[in-house]
């Protein structure tokens, strides 16, 4: 049987006991790094926040910065401070500007609201590699749905926690995610397509 | 909610409503939908996950065990992170014992080194007054009226079977309180030994450095134990009687025919 998060926490924070400490970041660095990728798109600036996120933690946990409340949603509360070190590194980037917050979304994706330009042949085909090529798709979501997606199937948050991290309601949180699946699979049947016309070719 | 937004929450299984979802499945838009949905969620549990990076771990749980020393809060282990990550690390802190054990072998060794050279040496320093010591003790044994008379053979023959107890003793102990105490014990239970001999045996245990004194007392022993058998053998002999010169002596006197005036043998020319 499997300490929860909450029982680590204590054990770490009362009794110093770096092992449940270090079980609990052996339990979720796959899918806090996975969500820094993501949102980032590097491995090495990924592991950077991986690094700032779990320093933020550990003040955070000990009253230095922050507080953790131990409402039972450890992974989630970790979750919040990753997003917020994502969303610094790409601000002071000015990648963020790129995409305007109208409030839109629920309506129209950032998908539908691309230029319609399809991802070419030769893109497609350079990233032979189905895990390269899955990346390559979500890399072309709009930074919103990206992020629910990366919470939900990276950080394995629900809905509603997305919701309250991403300060927007569950439905929009919901609607997100629709477009972003429903945009991933346009683009894998946009490959299927490819490679039907070059086999046939 | 949206039948379709619904369908997410089915699909990532956050809605236990199953026959709602069977409901909506009816609908052939929405279950179209549900199925690219699937097919999308399906290539996406299986992506691979990356992993953080060893230094980064490493410098993570530093920091985590430094915080939690600096909040003064007693730990449960004081394990590397290194240590934290790897059941082989685990072992290492077990081999701690035996460095140690290693580091304090050469100190320990030296240190019995010396202790036993200087207990050969102090053996070696003592030995002599310490045999004489046995030795005299064992002529003031030999010295007790009640014992029965030993020759001069069977008393060595004790002495020397003394002294390889002593020098038992005397390896067990290595202290020379000891062995005088020993002895001066001996001299307490020993009821009926003379004055000469307990004096002579104090004066032993007192200084023990004098090897000829030994053997002058074996000498006056060996007298006073002649003296002894002569008084024995002539305890029929009046030592009170006036002294009388032969010459005065009736010859009928002594049934002894050595005992002969002088002038009759002079006069006697049958001696000649």
């Amino acid at each position: 049987m499997h300490p929860s998060d909450e029982h680590l926490v204590t054990a770490y924070l009362e009794r110093s006991d770096q092992r449940a400490f270090s079980t609990l970041v052996e339990r979720h660095q796959e899918r806090i790094l996975g969500f820094l990728l993501g949102m980032v798109r590097d491995k090495s600036t990924a592991n950077d926040l991986f690094q700032e996120t779990f320093l933020r933690v550990i003040k955070a946990m000990h009253n230095q910065r922050g507080s953790y409340d131990r409402q039972g949603r450890w992974l989630a509360w970790v979750m919040r401070i990753a997003r917020n070190a994502a969303l610094d590194h790409l601000r002071s980037r000015k990648k963020w500007q790129d995409v305007s917050d109208n409030g839109d979304e629920e309506s129209a994706s950032y998908w539908e609201r691309l230029p319609a330009e399809d991802l070419k042949a030769d893109e497609i085909l350079h990233n032979s590699e189905q895990r390269d090529w899955l990346t390559a798709c979500i890399d072309q979501l709009s930074p919103d749905q990206r992020e629910v997606l990366l919470l939900r199937h990276e950080a394995d948050l629900t809905f509603r926690e997305i919701a309250e991290m991403t300060d927007c309601s569950i439905n929009t949180a919901l609607g997100r995610m629709r477009y972003a699946l429903l945009n991933l699979r346009g683009m894998m049947s946009d490959k299927k397509k490819l490679q039907t016309e070059l086999s046939g070719s | 909610m949206d039948k379709k937004l619904q369908l997410i929450l089915h699909l990532y299984g956050e809605s236990e409503d199953r026959g709602e979802l069977r409901d909506l499945l009816k609908d052939e838009t929405l279950n179209h939908e549900y199925q690219e949905l699937s097919e999308s969620k399906f290539w996406l549990d299986h992506s691979t996950h990356e992993r953080p990076e060893k230094d980064v771990l490493d410098t993570i749980l530093a920091a985590a065990a430094e915080a939690s020393a600096a909040s003064g809060v007693q730990p449960v282990q004081q394990d590397s992170p290194s240590t934290l990550r790897s059941r082989n690390a685990d072992r290492a802190p077990a081999e701690r014992p035996v460095k140690q054990r290693r580091r304090l072998f050469g100190p320990i060794t030296a240190v019995f080194t010396l202790l036993v050279t200087v207990g050969i040496g102090y053996q070696f320093m003592q030995s002599p007054a310490t045999l004489n010591g046995v030795l005299m003790q064992e002529s003031l044994s030999s010295t007790d009226a009640n014992a029965p008379q030993k020759s001069s053979d069977e008393g060595f023959a004790a002495s020397a079977k003394e002294e390889e107890a002593s020098f038992a003793d005397l390896d067990a102990e290595l202290q020379p309180q000891a062995l005088v105490a020993d002895l001066a014990t001996e001299s307490d239970a020993s009821g009926a030994r003379s004055s000469l001999g307990n004096t002579a045996g104090s004066a032993m245990i007192a200084d023990t450095s004098l090897p000829d004194w030994n053997d002058d007392l074996d000498e006056v022993l060996r007298f006073q134990r002649r003296i002894d058998m002569l008084l024995e053998q002539n305890k029929d002999l009046g030592w009170d009687e006036a002294a009388v010169p032969l010459e005065l002596l009736p010859s009928s006197r002594s049934a002894n025919p050595a005992l002969l005036q002088a002038g009759s043998k002079k006069s006697n020319p049958g001696n000649r």
